[in-house]
């Protein structure tokens, strides 16, 4: 097989530390994918973290998360496949000063069922988040995605925030989406938004009238969607491998 | 203090004695609910639907979700209680002790300059109703529900319990079963109502429940707007009020509903308020939660008809000791609907405020549009603010915009109120009052008014 950034095969371990620059990296058709997997950033390290949800899990999955003091961590995960019938949880503790950005991209077009919910509990001063997810639905594919911002008492001066946006393509779809905001701290900013995404009748007309029939349109908002969710990633080759599985995935 | 402070302040720390108690009884079973219905000489019918809640009831759980139900003792609770014996047609028929209440309530004299018709409700039989001349002749029936059922079964019967059934959850079964007085409103075809209608309800006794029934139907091309008051004395005791509102709004027409609760705050407020809409018609929710230790509402419009539209405006404070949970649910039905929900929290003192919503776009509910926008204002740092926005979407070309901040008075904002010569105090009251204005001024003034007077109430000692 090939050798790419995507098949780095980089750790296994149930508890990880991530170093300060590192890129993690796991896939669900990984061979030896953990199902349950706790990570920590120390103080003051920044790392980057990707997950790729490609193979159906039929099991619980959890990724626990701990962001000590002054630390940044950039979220990537991407979901391709899947008919869970447990829900995929990913929980995050947030500590002083602490940032994250996290950015979740569902492509379900075929029959795919997913359930996730993603906890993030703001504890520490001058904490930060975004939190972005974007889904793509058509199909047969339901998703429930619940999100959930837990700003708590010693958390004041943070700054959070989680925006969610769903398209469905066709009837026979169902989405619900829940994006939570549970506030116990005063002297903070928080706001969240969820909507769905429609192309107005105009943009529609432009561009069938430009000769895209309906899965041209699909795979231009696909890959609206994939450039926005790499955007960030400042590894060339990794952004265009990224890219070219999406669409391979479709 | 001004005079509607004082009559603020009166809703919870006045009372009246309470002799008729002695006739009433702790606890619910088959006998008590045979006892209600014989008393009011309900059909047999209706004594079918209550024993069928009263089973339901028992079988139910509590709901596993939302605020702690466990400090309430449900054996404590007096279901029934009769303070008069009869509903008036005047004010000088009811008693003097219960028309002192609502005198210092207010309710009279904005029944002279106001409204179209008014009832009211005490414990838990409809001590007074009535209606203006003009709207009887048009066929307008405004009435005490109890009432109602015998006078007209052909209208009460094809809707009560019908958008409410006792199966919805534990307390629309205690409702179904235990429910006593309320109003019955119906509107017939193309009549349009220039004045508001108004019913109040008060608990007056210590560890009361009260579980009045609001049924209104709104015929085709009909306009009415309806306001319901609550409030009830604070004992130390805990209260439950229950009560359960079903709306129908016919094609074409248009119905604002309007709620200002004040419940004391050892009373649990466990409401449900739903509407049904049909085609091209419009049902509006204007709502303020004060009072109570734990309320539970979300008013529910169903959008059945095409072209269908629903307005909920909400209003929650939440002060020491109290859970506001409260919200609002959208059913999108039909095709072409849209709804609008706006919802504003304030927090202070510990209070916790949570915003619960459902919006659901049904399958065939092609072009549903919804915005929903949530703001959050906490005042300390021991208050709390949660907004669980739940939103199903089965329809492919429904477009649904949700917002929500939260936050503190802005510092920027209160040091210019200041500079302008008022105290901080003020400042920040005048900054709460802006931040529930989208509500207020869908108000008629003197309820608007008395909303803005409650918030002031709420917020003193707020700052520094």
């Amino acid at each position: 097989m090939k050798k790419n950034l995507l098949n780095l095969n980089t750790n296994n371990k149930e508890k990880y530390l991530l170093k300060d620059g590192e890129f993690f990296i796991e896939r669900a058709s990984q061979q030896d994918f953990l199902f349950e997997k706790n990570f920590l950033l120390e103080s003051g390290v920044k790392a980057n973290y990707l997950l790729i949800v490609d193979k159906e899990i039929d099991e619980p999955m959890s990724r626990d998360w701990i962001l000590n003091d002054h630390s940044q961590l950039k979220s990537y995960r991407l979901f391709l496949k899947g008919r869970n019938s447990h829900k995929l949880a990913f929980r995050h503790n947030i500590n002083e000063a602490a940032r994250i950005d996290s950015r979740s991209l569902v492509l379900a077009i075929n029959e795919e069922k997913l359930s996730l919910e993603s906890i993030y509990n703001f504890s520490g001063y001058s904490s930060f988040g975004r939190v972005k997810v974007d889904a793509l639905l058509a199909g047969k594919a339901e998703l429930k995605f619940h999100s959930d911002i837990n700003v708590l008492p010693s958390a004041q001066k943070s700054d959070t925030r989680v925006d969610m946006t769903l398209k469905l393509e066709n009837d026979g779809v169902r989405g619900e989406i829940i994006p939570g905001l549970n506030i116990a701290a005063n002297d903070v900013k928080a706001g969240h938004s969820a909507g769905t995404f429609r192309l107005k009748t105009e943009d529609l007309f432009y561009l069938r009238s430009r000769g895209l029939n309906k899965v041209e349109i699909r795979d231009l908002f696909v890959s609206y969607l994939s450039k926005s969710f790499v955007a960030d990633i400042k590894d060339n080759k990794l952004k265009e491998e990224l890219i070219q599985l999406i669409y391979n995935s479709l | 203090m001004s005079r509607d402070i004082q009559t603020h302040d009166s809703m919870w720390n006045q009372y009246n004695q309470s002799d008729y108690m002695k006739n009433s009884r702790q606890g619910l079973d088959e006998e008590l609910i045979r006892f209600i219905s014989s008393e009011k000489g309900e059909p047999e019918w209706a004594l079918e639907k209550r024993l069928e809640s009263f089973r339901i009831y028992q079988a139910k759980a509590m709901p596993t979700w939302g605020p702690n139900l466990k400090d309430l003792n449900l054996e404590a609770i007096t279901y029934y209680a009769r303070a008069s014996e009869q509903s008036a047609e005047t004010w000088d028929d009811v008693p003097a002790d219960i028309k002192s209440t609502f005198e210092r309530l207010g309710i009279p004299k904005a029944e002279q300059e106001v409204l179209a018709g008014v009832g009211a409700q005490y414990e838990s039989t409809v001590i007074y109703h009535s209606l203006k001349k003009q709207y009887k002749k048009l066929g307008v029936i405004f009435e005490d529900l109890d009432l109602a059922l015998q006078k007209y079964p052909e209208l009460v019967k094809p809707y009560f319990m019908k958008l409410m059934p006792p199966d919805l959850h534990k307390f629309a079964a205690l409702h179904g079963a235990v429910w006593s007085g309320g109003t019955f409103l119906y509107i017939p075809k193309g009549v349009k109502l220039k004045e508001p209608l108004q019913a109040y309800f008060r608990m007056n006794a210590k560890g009361m429940g009260q579980f009045e029934h609001t049924l209104i139907i709104i015929e085709a091309g009909a306009e009415a707007h309806y306001i319901e008051g609550c409030s009830a004395p604070s004992y130390g005791v805990d209260s439950l009020h229950a009560g359960g509102v079903e709306i129908y709004v016919k094609d074409e027409a248009r119905f604002r509903y309007s709620s200002v609760e004040s419940w004391s705050k050892d009373t649990y407020n466990l409401n449900t308020k739903r509407a049904v809409v049909e085609k091209n018609a419009h049902m509006e929710w204007v709502g303020g939660n004060f009072g109570s230790c734990i309320t539970m509402l979300y008013p529910c419009s169903i959008l059945v008809g095409e072209g269908a539209t629903a307005d909920h405006l909400g209003l929650a404070f939440a002060n020491k000791g109290q859970i506001q949970d409260t919200g609002a649910k959208v059913i999108h039905a039909a095709k072409n609907t849209s709804s609008s929900i706006i919802m504003k929290s304030i927090s202070k003192n510990g209070g916790k405020a949570l915003y619960r919503g459902l919006v659901e776009i049904k399958a065939g509910a092609s072009n549903a549009a919804v915005s929903v926008k949530c703001d959050a204002l906490l005042l300390d740092d021991k208050s709390v603010s949660d907004t669980l926005p739940v939103m199903k979407i089965n329809n492919h070309t429904a477009e649904i915009a949700h917002e929500a901040t939260a936050g503190k008075i802005n510092a920027e904002d209160l040091f210019y109120l200041q500079s302008r010569g008022l105290k901080e105090d003020e400042a920040a009251a005048m900054i709460v009052n802006g931040f529930i204005e989208p509500i207020t001024k869908e108000l008629p003034l003197e309820y608007s008014v008395e909303m803005n007077r409650m918030v002031e109430l709420e917020m003193e000692g707020s700052v520094g």
